[in-house]
């Protein structure tokens, strides 16, 4: 049953891939802070569970990103690859964390990813990216993180508590 | 089972590190690899190496079939969403549609009379009937956007006529062109998108301009003559200069914000669901196809020698 799971968080930051990307006809902002949902999910499972979230997957999650929201590639490959090496070094301290300052984390996570974005964009276009758009698009996914982090909280109970290893490595 | 229950587990690295590479630095080496490769890639994007579009086509055809189901699926929660954002202007937009049906029914009876006028006088003159585009008819099955993009894709592509360059028309009027074309997919680029540049024709007097997309929505009036004496509510359509778009298309209408005179596109961008691709082949392909051709021909009669008859002995004509 565990290793039929394995794939589950991978295929559900695809699945936020791809409603990233749908036309939902929102705000201005709105296109950027969906873009950010599939990077807060791979915050969320490098910090809970990096087996299984590997480097790899994160590099074609993030590929799929920019091909289908139209952005230079690597741009929110890039983002996501910094999303999972944040969420893997906070792990390595998070054992006395509290609320606040998990909710801190993950603030500075998104905020250093947008401002990451922002930038590369801005050289990309020779352009200033527009800060309010950045910083609507960042304070809409900073409110959506712990619903987010709530309903992947459900699936990972799916999991035994602290199994650690890649379950499909482990032999036993 | 002792081992589930470890409570340092959740502390422990998930992967076994590179051999002679200790725990601390794998993650950040690993990571830090894959990120300047990602990072290398930017830079071959800015460069806009082939490759890069090639492949970027091929994921997109790859993946429109399940953006298209995705859609379908996503369908109910969309229309929800429109109809609250509808419901909360609801009495607004009544009344002014009611204001618009009154004023339309006066504009109805006038337009009737110009259109017999126009055809009796191209009867007079003469005039050459423009050439029927066709077109074809697709669902836009996702959308970007972000600081520097305002595109689609649309469920069409090669397979169903579609080419580079045609341009993109909602119920109301333009919404963008054609930027890439996969078998089964194509990506346009709206008219609000940062690199979209259309030449325009403003108001009663038909001034010249461009309309230049800043990613914001309402795009920006450029190149306009010092003399040309526009205002808030003129009309804007495509001028048809450069060839790139048919003359006449409605593109939206002047609006003042205060600082700059602007224009509001008469599309509206969060409702794009289906368009229709004008298969409206851009002059300037056309003559550069048609140059290429030449040259072509040309260095075939040259690398064949004068041997080859030459459309002097009325063999092939150039």
């Amino acid at each position: 049953m565990a290793v039929v799971l394995a794939p589950l968080p991978i295929v559900l930051t695809l699945l936020l891939v791809i409603a990233a990307v749908l036309p939902w006809g929102g705000p201005d902002w709105s296109e950027m802070a969906l873009a950010l949902l599939p990077v807060s999910a791979v915050y969320f499972w490098s910090l809970r569970r990096p087996h299984l979230m590997p480097a790899l997957a994160v590099f074609a999650l993030g590929m799929a990103l920019d091909v289908l929201s139209h952005h230079p590639l690597g741009v929110w490959t890039s983002a996501a690859l910094l999303a999972a090496l944040a969420g893997r070094l906070a792990r390595r301290a998070r054992p006395g964390y509290g609320w606040a300052r998990s909710a801190l984390n993950v603030v500075a996570v998104l905020s250093l990813v947008t401002g990451f974005v922002g930038v590369l964009l801005s050289a990309y276009a020779w352009a200033w990216a527009p800060a309010r758009l950045m910083g609507e698009a960042l304070l809409a996914a900073c409110i959506a993180y712990p619903v987010l982090a709530g309903l992947l909280s459900l699936v990972e109970t799916a999991w035994p508590v602290a199994e650690d290893r890649p379950l499909f490595l482990r032999g036993d | 089972m002792t081992k589930l229950l470890d409570p340092d587990a959740y502390r422990r690295d998930a992967w076994p590190p590179l051999p002679g590479v200790s725990r601390r630095v794998h993650d950040p080496l690993v990571f830090g690899a894959l990120i300047a490769v990602a990072l290398g890639l930017v830079v071959a994007s800015k460069l806009e190496a082939a490759i890069v579009g090639v492949a970027r086509t091929a994921v997109q055809d790859a993946a429109s079939p399940v953006l298209r189901r995705s859609q379908m699926a996503a369908r109910p929660a969309l229309e929800m969403g429109r109809m609250m954002a509808d419901w909360r202007t609801l009495a607004e937009t009544n009344a002014r549609l009611r204001d618009e049906n009154e004023r339309l029914r006066g504009w109805e009876a006038r337009a009737r009379l110009l259109e017999q006028q126009t055809s009796a006088l191209n009867e007079m003159v003469r005039v050459v009937a423009e050439p029927q585009v066709g077109f074809a008819t697709a669902r836009v099955i996702s959308g970007a956007g972000g600081p520097f993009v305002r595109s689609g894709l649309l469920d069409a592509g090669r397979d169903h006529g579609l080419k580079a360059g045609y341009p993109v028309m909602s119920a109301q009027g333009l919404a963008g062109r054609v930027l890439t074309v996969g078998t089964q997919s194509a990506r346009i680029l709206l008219v609000t998108d940062y690199n979209s540049r259309i030449p325009v024709v403003i108001g009663k007097d038909a001034a010249r301009a461009v309309m230049q997309g800043d990613n914001g929505p309402l795009p920006r009036i450029a190149y306009l003559p010092r003399d040309s004496a526009i205002q808030p509510g003129d009309d804007v359509f495509t001028s048809g200069v450069g060839g790139l778009f048919p003359r006449g298309l409605r593109v939206g209408t002047v609006v003042d914000t205060g600082d700059a005179l602007r224009i509001e596109p008469v599309v509206r961008f969060d409702r794009l669901d289906y368009v229709s691709v004008l298969f409206f082949e851009p002059i300037s392909a056309s003559l550069a196809d048609e140059e290429r051709a030449i040259e072509a021909r040309a260095s075939t009669l040259k690398r064949l020698g004068p041997s080859w008859p030459t459309s002097a002995e009325g063999g092939v004509a150039r």
